[in-house]
């Protein structure tokens, strides 16, 4: 079984470690040594816990053998983005500023992921700050994609996507502000969500943008993001943008049954200057979920191109604000690329920035209206292209002449102004390398979004492709 | 390009923040970029909005 334990998914994990045909000591250790064999060639880990990993996961053997079985994460190998913080573990948030910030006590979500018994393996690498699309990070390396080692990873939760797919973790935790669990999980393959904003606490998890940030979960299928996200959603008093809506099960509903659900198509933004391969695969998938009953319509979503700008200037002013300080006294620690974009936040007037906050509500209400017209969730594509070179993001090329960097949130980042929830579920390859499908629901009604990513997962095979490196 | 966008008056206004001549001129022509593109907003429709700023999803 050794060879197949980490292609195994939670849903598959959790009975052998619940009759204790699986131990999670020998699971945990298990992804230590593929960790320490693969990671050398895709830096997925900013630091391994391996101590920590195994107390734990001897905890887990002892608790589940004398009838304390916690449930469905119990014993299960676990990757934190390095920007939620660990009580007595460095969390650098990717940047050399905080190379040494140890904090005291553990954000909401890792208690959350503790108290269902989880195996926490290690903190992942991301890019700088969070404020980027490609985990290249200047000061601890590229992160690599699994399908193509010279390609990125996406970001800002690359090393998160990255070791997921490359079976160097169970699930992950990450972080989406503009796109940043969405984007490394279709450059990798895997599944993400980002839920509502105020569905997952934010308490310890490092900010970038506090009016965009979402926390939700990656893992390879979609059952194993719902199993993540019931353990971490839920009302916290330490966050108070945190909803105390209660919060329901994410995995009943996961029946691969779409029949008769009403599909929005967007009419405008999301299929344009998107990469024809994209378009391709995105359209077939959508054809899938038609073929299983779901019925598609077409829903305008007139400001949406005004999306990326408006994210801009919010996602800088606010990032300025927490920078400010460092701005002044250590320019020189930052990398080039986030400097630039954290300092632009010190040039947008108020005025650009309330307008920017203005135009979430007309793009907010663009999707309300789609949803009142009756359709239940929107499918697009998750984002314009497949992971590109890295090194050459800044570059203009591909069949619309543009920069990488410059387009990768277009089709993200509506969600994120709108603060309702989005997955990316696999959805084909393109030039050999993975592409996602967006799927967009209402506010709190991550079980829709869920429901219609499992259906459309349960009847492709994307899932079962592994990446050449992964071992 | 707004005169207060110009290198040398972006230098000036951020003087504590150690700003090269490229640095300087790389965020003036990213905030000219900016102020371009917000003034593209639709302004008639932004102001006609009610309540006028709602900066998070309202609430359940």
């Amino acid at each position: 079984m050794s060879d197949e334990l980490h292609w195994l998914s939670i849903a598959e994990l959790a009975p052998l470690l619940e009759r204790r045909e699986l131990s999670p000591v020998e699971l945990t250790r298990h992804y230590l040594e593929r960790i320490q064999r693969l990671d050398g060639q895709l830096n997925s880990y900013q630091l391994v816990m391996a101590k920590a990993a195994q107390a734990t996961a001897r905890q887990a053997e002892e608790e589940i053998g004398r009838g304390g079985y916690r449930g469905r994460l119990h014993g299960v190998p676990i990757g934190l983005k390095d920007l939620f913080e660990v009580a007595g573990v460095a969390c650098t948030m990717g940047s050399r500023i905080l190379a040494e910030c140890v904090p005291e006590r553990d954000a909401t979500v890792v208690t959350r992921l503790r108290d269902a018994g989880a195996v926490i393996l290690g903190k992942q690498t991301m890019h700088e700050f969070a404020f980027g699309v490609t985990s290249e990070n200047p000061h601890y390396g590229d992160v690599r994609n699994p399908w193509d080692t010279q390609r990125v990873a996406g970001g800002s939760s690359g090393g998160t996507g990255v070791a997921i797919a490359a079976g160097l973790c169970v699930a992950g935790l990450g972080s989406d502000t503009g796109g940043s669990i969405r984007i490394p999980a279709s450059f990798c393959g895997i599944v993400g969500i980002k839920p509502t904003y105020g569905r997952v606490s934010r308490a310890g998890a490092l900010p970038l943008s506090w009016s965009l940030d979402h926390v939700g979960p990656m893992a390879r299928s979609v059952t194993d993001c719902a199993l993540v996200l019931e353990a971490i959603a839920g009302p916290d008093p330490r966050d108070p943008s945190a909803s105390s809506r209660n919060v329901p099960s994410y995995t009943s509903d996961l029946t691969g049954d779409v029949a008769g659900l009403r599909l929005g198509v967007p009419s405008e933004h999301f299929f344009e200057l998107v990469e024809p391969g994209v378009v391709e695969c995105v359209r077939a998938a959508i054809g899938v979920l038609e073929s299983l009953g779901a019925r598609l319509e077409e829903v305008p979503v007139p400001h949406a191109p005004h999306a990326q700008m408006a994210g801009t200037a919010i996602m800088a002013s606010e990032s300025a604000t927490w920078h400010a300080e460092w701005l002044r006294t250590r320019p020189d620690e930052y990398g080039r690329d986030v400097l630039l974009r954290i300092r632009q936040g010190l040039l947008v007037r108020a005025t650009e920035y309330l307008l920017a906050q203005q135009m979430r509500s007309l793009i907010q209400a663009d999707f309300t209206a789609a949803f009142a017209r009756g359709v239940q969730a929107i499918v697009a594509p998750t984002l314009p292209l497949v992971a590109p070179r890295i090194g050459k993001t800044f570059d203009k090329g591909g069949p619309f002449d543009l920069a990488p960097r410059g387009v990768i949130t277009r089709t993200t980042v509506p969600a994120n102004l709108a603060g309702l929830p989005a997955a990316s579920v696999p959805c084909g390859f393109s030039d050999g390398l993975p592409v996602g499908l967006q799927v967009i629901g209402p506010a709190f009604d991550e079980a829709t979004v869920l429901r219609v990513a499992h259906a459309y997962e349960q009847a492709s095979d994307w899932r079962l492709r592994r990446p050449p490196l992964a071992g | 390009m707004p005169e207060w966008l110009s290198p040398e008056y972006v230098k000036q206004l951020l003087a504590d923040y150690q700003l090269t001549d490229a640095d300087a001129e790389a965020l003036a022509a990213a905030a000219a970029s900016l102020t371009r593109t917000v003034a593209g907003f639709p302004y008639a429709e932004l102001r006609q909005l009610e309540p006028p700023l709602r900066s998070v999803p309202p609430s359940p």
